[in-house]
């Protein structure tokens, strides 16, 4: 009966072993999926990368219906896994996106180097493929990367068409709130140029040639429509306008900056292209603008000196040509290029690399510059610099002339550097705050425009009890030049094409996204062992042979350097770990020996 | 209490054997041969252990079943598992014990890594935040694989056997979120498979996210390979 008994037992312990394994089995897998709604998170790294900003939480909050995201990313990066920090803080973002937006936001990656459907949606989005060198064994070939965002939200789409990790949220949240908005946000321009012909059906536009900032618009209106704006009405300016741009302010009457103060006051976003100079092109004949603005101005702590910006960092122009000789004997003209120290050529130290709307920028032209001078600006007003100048630039009169001639360009250095030595100058300026009014205690201008005076309707004495100062975050953006939005810049350079971008991005959001800044900036490059040593070696070495000897001797150091590091790295925790293993070996084996050598002792002494 | 008198007794048993000192010697060489002198680290010249980090679930896969294989294998094999039953212990403090034993060696060979990051640090502004996550995420992963080659060892009487299914299994869950695998699953399965992956959920941690489903996951996950354990040994005991 106990023998029956015992495997009965046995046999229930077993299968109660079982199910209970298989009980916690399910229970670990349902705590595990369970487990993905908690949101519950801790970001360590220095500058919370990985986690997503206020505004952009905001604006997915704000999702109605499902966001599609495809990446467009090719899968195989063999040969240039340099760019695979890259690639990953992007999948980061978008894993962070997902994980926020749960099923509201959809991630799809694509690969159009291997997937032809994807190739011609690439091609749709307008998500072009940029070459870069792959180096395989030996060789160094030219591939293609895709690195692409298209975003799909009801009937439209936005696209980023090659994502930068560190510009990524910002660039993801303009569209985004591109997306959601349900109509373009409106921006006003405000200009002295003659107004815009009527569109006629069927008949192509054509534009007046004194409406200079035409292309301006047009690049703006991609993404905004653009309304021209009168400034000198009762309601001059509507609030429903993301930004109002004032592009070459001229005389502009108190009721006008009125009602830009107004606007300004009111958590307005503004952006002023001041000059004191128009320059007629192609005869480069200037003529002295007054803009009716410097007393606002100098209200805000800002002043646009009257001065001309020469930068010895000028942008290289075409002064003269020269006939040579070429080895088939045959005579060719060649160009002379020589700085334009006018034209400031703005580097990458010359860029504010904290703000969206000049960061990544590799470089950025201003014609005839002005340099600015900020002053104490009212209290709950930031300030920050956008743009300045090389070390080396001066501020000359405005009378200079302005011919490319080199005897010209030969005088004006001579004339900037006895002016003493050179500085950097701020050229573009961003305040941001609640802005004062500055006609809080003065008379209000009365509107001098007869035909909007007609629709005044408002009581006299009523403007002045609704005046409106520090309502609001406002952002006042002052560039000491206008030239360099013109037609003819912006259709030669794509350069000044970004920048309008980017700063129409920025002026056009929210005070969220505004603040929204560059994440994963900070610069993580350990030591350059090489360029240790060329500077501290190679800085006499003049001759090809030196160099090459120099660079040799950089390349066996950084060798040299970087083995001993990774071997000392290697070798001393295994030395350490088995020379104490052999200490406790050692001392293990007198340990066990001691008895019976007690025992040896003892026995020899007895006999 | 009880499980910590049997965890200072199998970590000490542990140096009695050449094996604590293989593991303790080779888990530092080889991260640091992988990492510097066969890795991009020098290439990329970027102060971030992202490389680093990402080779420590491939090495859990030969190492810790390695300091685990021999646990309850060597016990059953020299017939000491008996006389274990003897001693005033619950099987839970034994499995503990021998859990804890285990997972403080992992945690040795972790702290003789800490000269990488002190090197990297050295050579640039190394971001401290994803280092900590990724200590913290490599004692979680540390603790499910120690977890899983215990297991391992209490189904095997022979330690190389147990070594090898440890190994397995470890391999598994480090393939299982992979694009091979989703291609050949259901579309419902290969998700929850994503969700199993040691890979993804370790890289979420050495990134410097600490993310409650991360940790719940390896948490969860040692607790059942341990459960399991128990009832093994607890399902032998009977037997015998």
């Amino acid at each position: 009966m106990a023998q029956s008994e015992a495997p009965t037992s046995a046999r229930s312990v077993h299968r109660q072993a079982w199910i209970s394994a298989l009980l916690v089995a399910l229970l670990t897998l349902c705590v595990v999926v369970l487990s993905q709604r908690l949101r519950w998170r801790l970001d360590l790294t220095e500058e919370n990368r990985y986690s997503l900003a206020p505004a952009t939480l905001q604006l997915l909050d704000r999702l109605e219906d499902r966001l599609d995201l495809v990446l467009y990313f090719n899968q195989d990066i063999e040969g240039a896994e340099a760019l695979l920090p890259v690639r990953l803080l992007i999948q980061d973002f978008l894993d962070e996106l997902a994980a926020y937006g749960g099923d509201k936001v959809v991630v799809r990656t694509v690969d159009p180097t291997t997937d032809l459907l994807a190739r011609q949606d690439a091609e749709h989005a307008k998500i072009a493929a940029v070459p870069f060198q792959e180096l395989s064994v030996g060789a160094l070939s030219v591939a293609e990367l895709y690195q692409g965002l298209e975003m799909r939200y009801q009937d439209r789409s936005e696209v980023i068409p090659f994502i930068r990790p560190e510009r990524m949220e910002f660039a993801f949240a303009v569209r985004l709130a591109s997306l959601i908005e349900k109509q373009r946000p409106v921006i006003g321009f405000f200009s002295r140029e003659p107004p815009a012909p009527p569109l006629m059906p069927g008949i192509p536009p054509r534009t007046p040639p004194d409406r200079i900032f035409e292309d301006l618009r047009n690049a703006v209106g991609r993404r905004f429509a653009v309304r021209d704006v009168e400034l000198d009405r009762l309601e001059a300016v509507d609030q429903d306008l993301v930004a109002l741009v004032v592009a070459q302010p001229q005389n502009m009457t108190a009721r006008e900056v009125f009602s830009l103060d107004q606007y300004l006051a009111g958590g307005g976003h503004v952006l002023v292209l001041y000059d004191h100079l128009k320059v007629a092109l192609p005869s480069w004949a200037p003529s002295p603008v007054e803009s009716g603005l410097d007393a606002w101005l100098n209200g805000l702590g800002l002043a646009v000196g009257k001065r001309l910006l020469w930068d010895e960092r000028g942008n290289p122009i075409q002064v003269d040509s020269r006939v040579v000789e070429t080895q088939s004997g045959q005579q060719q003209e060649v160009p002379i290029f020589l700085n334009y120290g006018l034209f400031p050529e703005l580097q990458d130290d010359s860029l504010n690399q904290s703000n969206p709307a000049t960061a990544f920028l590799s470089q950025l032209d201003l014609l005839w510059a002005h340099p600015l001078q900020i002053r104490e600006v009212p209290a709950g007003v930031e300030k920050e610099v956008l743009l300045q100048s090389s070390k080396r630039s001066w501020a000359l009169p405005l009378d200079v002339t302005l011919s490319t001639s080199p005897g010209n360009l030969q005088a004006l250095k001579a004339h900037a550097i006895s002016l003493g030595p050179g500085r950097s100058y701020p050229l573009a300026v961003a305040l941001s705050g609640s802005f004062p009014s500055q006609f809080l205690g003065k008379e209000i201008p009365p509107v001098t425009n007869p035909e909007a005076e007609e629709e005044q309707t408002a009581p006299p004495g009523s403007e002045a009890s609704a005046l409106r100062s520090a309502e609001g975050q406002g952002l006042l953006v002052l560039i000491g030049d206008s030239d360099l939005f013109r037609n003819e810049v912006l259709r030669q350079s794509p350069a000044q094409g970004s920048f309008a971008e980017n700063l129409f991005d920025w002026l056009g959001q929210n005070a969220d996204l505004i603040h929204l800044r560059m994440r994963g900036r900070k610069d993580r490059e350990i030591r350059n062992f090489y360029q240790e040593y060329v500077e501290e070696e190679g800085a006499f070495a003049t001759t090809d042979e030196e160099k090459r000897e120099v660079d040799r001797g950089a390349t066996r150091y950084q060798r040299g350097r970087q083995r001993q590091i990774a071997w000392l790295l290697v070798l001393g925790p295994a030395v350490l770990v088995l020379g104490l293993g052999l200490l406790r070996w050692r001392w293990r084996q007198k340990a066990a020996a001691k008895p019976y050598q007690a025992q040896f002792t003892s026995g020899s002494s007895t006999s | 209490m009880k499980a910590w008198v049997l965890a200072r007794r199998e970590w000490r048993v542990a140096f009695d054997t050449p094996i604590a000192y293989v593991v303790l010697a080779l888990f530092p060489a080889l991260t640091a041969a992988f990492f510097l002198l066969m890795g991009p680290f020098f290439a990329q010249r970027q102060a971030s252990l992202r490389g680093f980090f990402a080779l420590l679930p491939m090495l859990f896969i030969l190492v810790v079943p390695a300091t685990t294989m021999r646990l309850w294998a060597e016990e059953r094999r020299s017939g000491t598992e008996e006389i274990l039953h003897t001693y005033p212990f619950r099987v839970r403090d034994l499995v503990l014990g021998k859990f804890l034993g285990a997972w403080g060696l992992v945690f040795s060979a972790l702290v003789l890594t800490l000269g990488i990051p002190l090197a990297v640090a050295s050579l640039g502004p190394l971001d401290w935040g994803p280092v900590w996550g990724g200590y913290f995420g490599s004692m979680l992963l540390g603790a499910a694989c120690v977890a899983i080659g215990l297991f391992c060892s209490a189904c095997c009487r022979n330690q190389i056997v147990a070594w090898i299914l440890g190994a397995l299994v470890i391999l598994l869950f480090n393939l299982c979120g992979s694009a091979a695998v989703a291609a050949a699953m259901p579309k419902g399965l290969a998700a929850l498979l994503l969700q199993m992956d040691f890979g993804r959920r370790f890289e979420s941690l050495h990134r410097g996210v600490i993310a409650l489903p991360d940790v719940v996951f390896f948490v969860a996950l040692t607790a059942l390979f341990l459960i399991a354990n128990g009832l093994v040994v607890e399902t032998r005991r009977w037997r015998s």
